[in-house]
């Protein structure tokens, strides 16, 4: 079964085999650059920029990344449960399958009905 | 097969000094990414492939994304400019040796890879790693999957209450 | 009625807390609390009901989960002091609703409230598996759900500078304490082949383990378990942490998540105190521990000035004590003599009585004085009596004053480490025990005998709410009649 994961590992460097080549590549074949730091700074049609150029971010970034990251865990703990259901559950007759993946679910479905009735889920603010 | 292990195991140190040695927060997090590639690696090779796609799949794919969100809120210049004293460099030069040391010394009296852990009984040892582990975790562990279930509910409050701009 | 029935009522209460308070229309969120506490007594009252399981009961549930009495005692603790924090977090309201978020436009104005109410009841369902959890897995998985819950509460008042400093502090360390709580377990599963605590136990008797990775396996353990109970030298977190959380956070944590580290620290050292080859070093270990936790914490609490700090430093001093019953435990259990679990799960009853009174002063103090310093306090003997006499008890009872609960928990400590001969033990205990007189009665002193200095010179008495009086009431109850029969509760330990 392992030598099945060869051809991931043969696209994995060959993937970064490429990455890496081109990078060498450019450097190699480039010019080098004629870098100043007035060059390098933001263009603003002539005016001197002023202050930071990064604007505030909104934390409801953090909130969407993290109600992911949390049910993203739940669907981690139901593939396997998908993948032995039916042999477990249909063909062997071992209902504590079932009911202890439905109260997984019904914990989680209660953190989604908390976060959605406390308007965690929309975006406008 | 096994200078493949010395690869990923590489890959996974560096990649975990990458994390510690970086200025910008956002270089330490590619750093990170790279390490758990290696670690995945490391899981495929010790046929644990479940969990060697899952660490890139959650680890890798959401959690990383969670640090990048969370390093998007922060000012990179001040975390690029920040300095460490020499009592802490030192301090973590020493607590990181000592620990070397004792696992070292520990690895050496102890005849670790001589003793095989028993296999996995009953139907488990037949069919793929990821039908037995969904097995045990329903049948046999089922009462700690409804503890997580109750600890990833608790989480779900506290992002609601503690970052939420106004809440309702 | 079979054990785990409790948590699963436990839980489903917090469910049912969580639901009303997204989608009922409250007037006052205050009934949440109220619904938490009522439903609470209700499960302890249950608690008596517990049948155990038939002997013959081969599901392999009961191979994660222990029904004994120690392990009821322990649920007990939980749902007492999760009752008592409630209880308190209504006194609190007024603080939480400054320090969160304000509400949004259209929403109800305690908006944040509510989930503050129902934190707490999953933190007990989480006390209360872990005070069952036979198994490394489960051990985890519910230390982890009451710690994440902790770092929820902890930080709760979020535009509190001091409450955030302090649930970042100690989620930092807590989350490093876990990785090395979990390396060490992946040690002792990958020495022993299971999980699970009694074939762990069986195979490290038997000789077949490398006592070198046992001990090591053990020391993991060890710095993971120090850190949650505040044992040093992994105690820098709790002085910050405890002063900057709501304060019914910090009774909550200076109670709760303290027995159920000591429970659990109790179930892994039995295991490994089992082993011949390993228990000299592992008692000794212990023996260090709680030397120096009884030193560091009592000879930090001396000099401070904020009462919370104080308190806090002074519960690194209690884990000390506690700690010293583990290092002292017998080798071979005579008739008559207390075991060494006994004596702590005694000490952490009678911890939680007297802890919870002092902080429902100290709360009500905060609220209304405004003030954790022990200013603060100079004359409420005279302004508000029944809270100072309440706060009397609490520190008589903490210092060991004869004749209440905690006189009787140092009395058993010290009777264990005497029987056991560890002398060096016996004399820090004993310098630690004089230390706690002075720290604990400098703030009766204040109270009784110190004229209020500014503001507080003109202020009124502390209204005290009729809940509060009557949790304050049966407190000192509960702490008298345990200083006068500890029987009693030696009792329901079993």
């Amino acid at each position: 079964m392992q030598q099945e994961f060869i051809p991931v590992l043969i696209q994995i460097v060959i993937a970064t085999g490429f990455a890496v080549a081109t990078l060498i590549a450019s450097v190699l074949l480039g010019k080098r650059a004629k870098r100043n730091q007035m060059k390098d700074s933001a263009y603003e049609c002539g005016m001197l920029p002023i202050g930071e150029g990064q604007a505030r971010f909104s934390v409801k970034f953090y909130l969407v990344a993290m109600l992911f990251v949390l049910f993203d865990i739940e669907v981690v703990f139901l593939y396997p449960w998908a993948v032995s259901f039916k042999r477990l559950a249909v063909d062997g007759g071992q209902l504590v399958v079932f009911f202890s993946a439905l109260s997984f679910i019904v914990i989680l479905f209660v953190a989604y009905l908390y976060a959605l009735r406390k308007g965690a889920l929309e975006w406008k603010d | 097969m096994t200078f493949l292990f010395y690869i990923f195991a590489a890959l996974a140190i560096v990649g975990g000094i990458g994390v510690v040695l970086n200025r910008n927060p956002v270089s330490s997090a590619f750093a990170m990414i790279v390490s758990f590639l290696g670690l995945a690696a490391l899981y495929i090779q010790l046929d644990a492939y479940l969990v060697g796609t899952l660490q890139i799949l959650v680890y890798a794919g959401a959690i990383m994304v969670l640090f990048l969100f969370i390093i998007m809120l922060l000012d990179i210049k001040s975390e690029e400019g920040r300095q460490f004293g020499v009592f802490s460099t030192a301090g973590a030069v020493v607590v990181a040796g000592g620990m070397l040391l004792i696992v070292a010394k520990v690895l050496k009296n102890f005849e670790a890879g001589e003793k095989a852990l028993t296999p996995l009984k009953g139907a488990a040892a037949e069919t793929t790693d990821v039908s037995a582990i969904g097995e045990l975790l329903f049948t046999t562990y089922w009462f700690p999957v409804q503890v997580i279930g109750m600890l990833l509910l608790v989480a779900t409050v506290g992002v609601v209450v503690l970052s939420k701009r106004e809440l309702r | 009625m079979p054990a785990y029935a409790l948590e699963i009522i436990v839980f489903s209460l917090g469910l049912v807390l969580l639901l009303v308070d997204a989608f009922a229309k409250l007037e006052d969120k205050r009934s949440l609390a109220w619904l938490g506490m009522l439903g609470l007594v209700v499960v302890f009252g249950l608690l008596f009901k517990v049948e155990p399981r038939a002997a013959d009961d081969a599901n392999v549930f009961w191979r994660f989960y222990s029904d004994s009495r120690m392990s009821l005692f322990f649920k007990g603790i939980a749902i007492l002091s999760t009752i008592l924090v409630l209880a308190m977090a209504i006194d609190y309201r007024g603080l939480i609703e400054k320090f969160t978020a304000p509400a949004e436009k259209k929403a109800h104005p305690q908006a944040g409230l509510g989930e503050f109410f129902a934190l707490p009841v999953f933190a007990c369902a989480g006390l209360m598996c872990m005070a069952s959890a036979t198994n490394l897995v489960s051990i985890f998985v519910s230390l982890e759900a009451v710690t994440i819950t902790f770092y929820v509460m902890v930080a709760y008042m979020r535009r509190n500078v001091g409450s955030l400093e302090a649930g970042v502090k100690y989620l930092i360390l807590g989350a490093l304490s876990t990785g090395f709580l979990v390396y060490g377990f992946a040690w002792l599963y990958g020495i022993t082949g299971s999980m699970d605590l009694a074939e762990i136990g069986a195979a490290l008797k038997s000789g077949d383990v490398s006592p070198t990775a046992a001990l090591f396996a053990f020391s993991l353990i060890l710095v993971a378990l120090g850190f949650k109970v505040g044992a040093v030298p992994f105690q820098m977190w709790i002085p910050d942490v405890y002063q900057g959380a709501p304060t019914p956070i910090t009774a909550f944590l200076s109670v709760g998540s303290k027995a159920a580290g000591f429970i659990v620290l109790l179930r892994l050292s039995a295991v490994f105190l089992g082993s011949e080859a390993v228990a000299g070093q592992v008692a000794m270990a212990f023996a260090v521990v709680a030397g120096l936790t009884l030193i560091v914490g009592n000879l930090t609490a001396i000099p401070q000035s904020n009462f919370k700090r104080l308190l806090a430093y002074s519960s690194i001093a209690h884990a000390g004590f506690l700690l010293t019953a583990l290092a002292a435990a017998p080798r071979k259990l005579e008739a008559g003599q207390l075991s060494s679990a006994t004596v702590v799960a005694f000490y952490l009853g009678a911890y939680l009585l007297m802890t919870l009174l002092a902080f429902l002063v100290v709360g009500l103090v905060r609220v209304h004085r405004d003030s954790e310093e022990i200013e603060a306090y100079r004359g409420l003997g005279k302004s508000s009596p029944f809270l100072a006499l309440a706060l009397l008890i609490a520190m008589a009872s903490l210092a060991g004053v004869p004749l209440t609960a905690g006189f009787f928990g140092k009395f058993f400590v010290f009777q264990l480490a005497i029987q056991g001969g560890h002398w060096w033990l016996v004399t820090l205990a004993a310098i630690g025990a004089g230390a706690g007189f002075y720290y604990y009665l400098k703030v009766v002193a204040a109270m009784y005998w110190d004229d209020p200095t500014g503001a507080a010179a003109k202020a009124a008495a502390i209204p005290v709410s009729a809940l509060t009086r009557a949790a304050v009431v049966t407190l000192i109850v509960l702490i008298v009649i345990a200083g006068f029969a500890p029987r009693m509760i030696l009792g329901l330990i079993g």
